[in-house]
């Protein structure tokens, strides 16, 4: 069975937590792009790059990551992407803003690992 | 005594008074501040009591009709100038726009055309048409065709002002300017009724000046109003008036007795001046302490404001601290799973043992931190439930089994106890309840039991579901249990076994049930084990419906 190639797109102003998530994915054969911020991610994103999931981090200056995903999903090719949302602030009312807002799911950025990210990114894009 | 009540000497004598009052305070004010527009202003109105009050005193002794003529035309002058000069005072106390001051302008000006033909001899019998003998005065003058002008004067300028007081006492919002006009208008309405008891005998109507006299009271209430306006204290005043009223009449009565009735009036003046002055003492001093005591309270608001303050910056501050602190813990725990997970090559098995090891550290951390923000949560008031009917069964189940592996690991006897699934549904926040209470006390009881049995279950009783945890663990101390349930309450013998309990658990747990009108309780003996039991209120037959046909 011949395996599309996955990217997923890492938009966090952490660069650490985005590396070693990064190399872990990359570990799946998971291709990873970062943005540290909104306004970057959404000019990659404007550049028609192939991108199968994104990974967004709602804590980040400038652009949080709930109007982030507000603008993704007022463009039709972006609005298509699941958005797998990561906070440290994982109250009830964000959880239910972000599936309100179209994400997949809210993760706790400090429990969870690595591989538990993997592995839920095989489980919504994978093959 | 009846005779002097009738006589002009009683007339003169309360004018003389009058003129005293006025002019103590009307000078006692302005000196106060005299670049203040109220007290110039004030002053300036006392000074046209204090005029005409002497042209009365003058008026009211003299012996022919030329001096009683002569002296009644100075009255007038005093008299008209109330009018304005009380227009201004009004216009000082309540700040009123510079448009409507131009009807002071208005009022003086015409003050001045009723000055001018009172004071031009041979305009004068327009305004006052010589004098007369009715009842006991006699030179009394008669009005002439433009003094019934003046009256309307006065009685327009009086509505004027009663105008601009209610409209300012409506506008403002300030207590003490509230208080003031209140205090005005009372003034204003003594002196209307009192003065106008004068206006009769000009009009041939036998009606005496009986209440002339509490003119006086005008002035004085009007300059308590400008001293003391930050306390307006109604019966302090009162008591004062009173005093001084009382000691004005014991006086004329001794002044105007006879030889053998004076030592017994100068005994019964003096006897009052002493008592007056203790009476006096007294309310002024408890005043003082009225002031003191309003001083302290605004003082005491002051204080628990800034506390309140203080308390916002420090949950603020704890807010921040604990994200911040969350933000560093997340990136080494990721660091220390990525070494375990080998995302950055082969490891060795120790240093994937300490990896995890240290992760597992980091997440007490977190842990701890957690508890901390969600007690400043519950603290603040900021967290939401989200009310449901659960099956508490089913919940309770999940965590009991959260913690089997622990209590195996530990050699614990290890129980469950509870009604079939569905036949326990209680309205709550399944997430905070299950996460914060049920979690809670069977970590504690698998936590604290070194040896034993740990024991959940669920009955029911009536309307009431009862979750209990039961531990042969070290229990607690009544020392302990006492702050078990407060913020912060860390046990000695819990801090033995945890040392890194941060003492919010129970709190958050409490709060939490608290929130569903719960209870939350603990029964325990030190050395032999605890119990903790939380009573929710079951839902009826219709919300378990609902949850049968939604599960």
């Amino acid at each position: 069975m011949t395996e599309k190639q996955l990217t997923v797109l890492m938009i966090d102003d952490d660069s650490l937590f985005s590396d070693v998530v990064g190399q872990r994915l990359r570990r799946d054969s998971i291709e990873c792009v970062y943005a540290p911020s909104g306004a970057v991610a959404l000019g990659l994103l404007s550049r028609n790059s192939h991108i199968d999931m994104i990974l967004l981090d709602i804590r980040m200056p400038d652009m949080d990551g709930f109007t982030i995903l507000r603008q993704l999903k007022k463009d039709a090719y972006t609005a298509t992407i699941p958005v797998l949302l990561f906070s440290n602030d994982a109250t009830e009312e964000n959880i239910a803003l972000g599936k309100e807002l179209g994400a997949v799911q809210m993760m706790e950025k400090v429990r969870v690992t690595p591989g538990e990210i993997a592995e839920t990114v095989h489980a919504i894009v994978g093959a | 005594m009846n005779t002097f009540f009738f006589s002009t000497d009683f007339y003169a004598l309360s004018a003389a008074i009058n003129c005293a009052a006025s002019m103590g305070i009307g000078l006692f004010i302005l000196i106060q501040n005299p670049r203040a527009s109220l007290n110039r202003s004030f002053f300036y109105f006392a000074s046209a009591v204090a005029v005409w009050s002497v042209g009365y005193a003058l008026w009211q002794l003299s012996t022919d009709a030329v001096d009683a003529l002569l002296w009644a035309r100075l009255l007038m002058v005093g008299a008209i100038f109330t009018a304005p000069t009380y227009l201004h005072f009004v216009f000082s106390l309540i700040g009123t726009q510079h448009r409507k001051r131009s009807f002071l302008f208005l009022f003086y000006a015409l003050s001045l055309v009723f000055v001018f033909f009172d004071l031009t001899p041979t305009l004068s019998p327009l305004f006052i048409d010589g004098v007369k003998n009715i009842l006991f005065f006699p030179f009394w003058p008669k009005a002439g065709p433009l003094y019934a002008y003046y009256l309307l004067m006065w009685l327009i300028c009086n509505c004027f002002v009663t105008y601009l007081l209610v409209v300012g006492y409506r506008n403002s919002s300030d207590i003490v300017l509230r208080r003031q006009i209140i205090f005005v208008f009372i003034a204003m309405v003594i002196a209307s009724v009192s003065g106008s008891t004068n206006y009769f005998l000009w009009y041939g109507i036998p009606i005496p000046p009986y209440a002339n006299i509490f003119v006086m009271l005008y002035v004085l209430v009007i300059g308590y109003a400008v001293m003391r306006h930050h306390l307006f204290n109604f019966k302090a005043i009162s008591a004062e008036l009173a005093t001084f009223a009382l000691l004005a009449v014991l006086l004329f009565r001794t002044v105007f007795s006879t030889p053998s009735d004076r030592v017994v009036n100068a005994s019964i003046l003096t006897l009052s001046i002493i008592g007056g002055f203790f009476l006096v003492r007294s309310i002024i001093k408890e005043e003082q302490q009225r002031e003191l005591i309003e001083r302290q309270k605004k003082e005491l608001e002051q204080t628990n404001a800034n506390l309140e303050l203080a308390n916002q910056n420090q949950e603020n501050l704890i807010h921040f601290i604990t994200h911040e602190v969350k933000g560093y813990f997340t990136k080494s725990q990721v660091g220390f799973a990525a070494i375990a997970d080998e995302s950055y090559g082969h490891v060795s098995d120790a240093l994937k043992s300490l990896a995890t090891r240290e992760r597992d550290e980091m997440q007490q951390g977190v842990d701890m931190v957690s508890d901390i923000l969600g007690a400043a949560n519950f603290k603040k008031g900021v967290v939401s439930y989200s009310m449901r009917p659960f099956d508490l069964v089913k919940v309770a189940h999940e965590v009991y089994a959260e913690f089997e592996p622990a209590a195996k690991e530990k050699r614990l006897m290890y129980s469950f106890a509870a009604p079939r699934v569905g036949e326990c549904i209680v309205m709550g926040d399944k997430v905070q309840m299950a996460k914060h209470v049920l979690y809670n006390l069977v970590d504690n009881a698998v936590k604290y039991t070194p040896a034993g049995s740990v024991s959940v279950a669920i009955t029911m009783q009536g309307g009431v579901a009862r979750f209990a945890v039961s531990d042969t663990g070290v229990g607690i101390t009544p020392e302990d249990n006492k702050k078990l349930f407060t913020e912060g309450g860390r046990g000695k013998d819990s801090l033995a076994i945890n040392a890194h309990s941060t003492g919010y658990g129970l709190y958050i747990a409490k709060s939490i049930v608290g929130a569903h009108h719960g209870t939350i309780r603990v029964s325990s003996t030190p050395g032999k084990g605890s119990t903790f039991t939380v009573d929710l209120q079951r839902v009826g037959d219709a919300a378990i419906a609902g949850v049968g046909t939604e599960s």
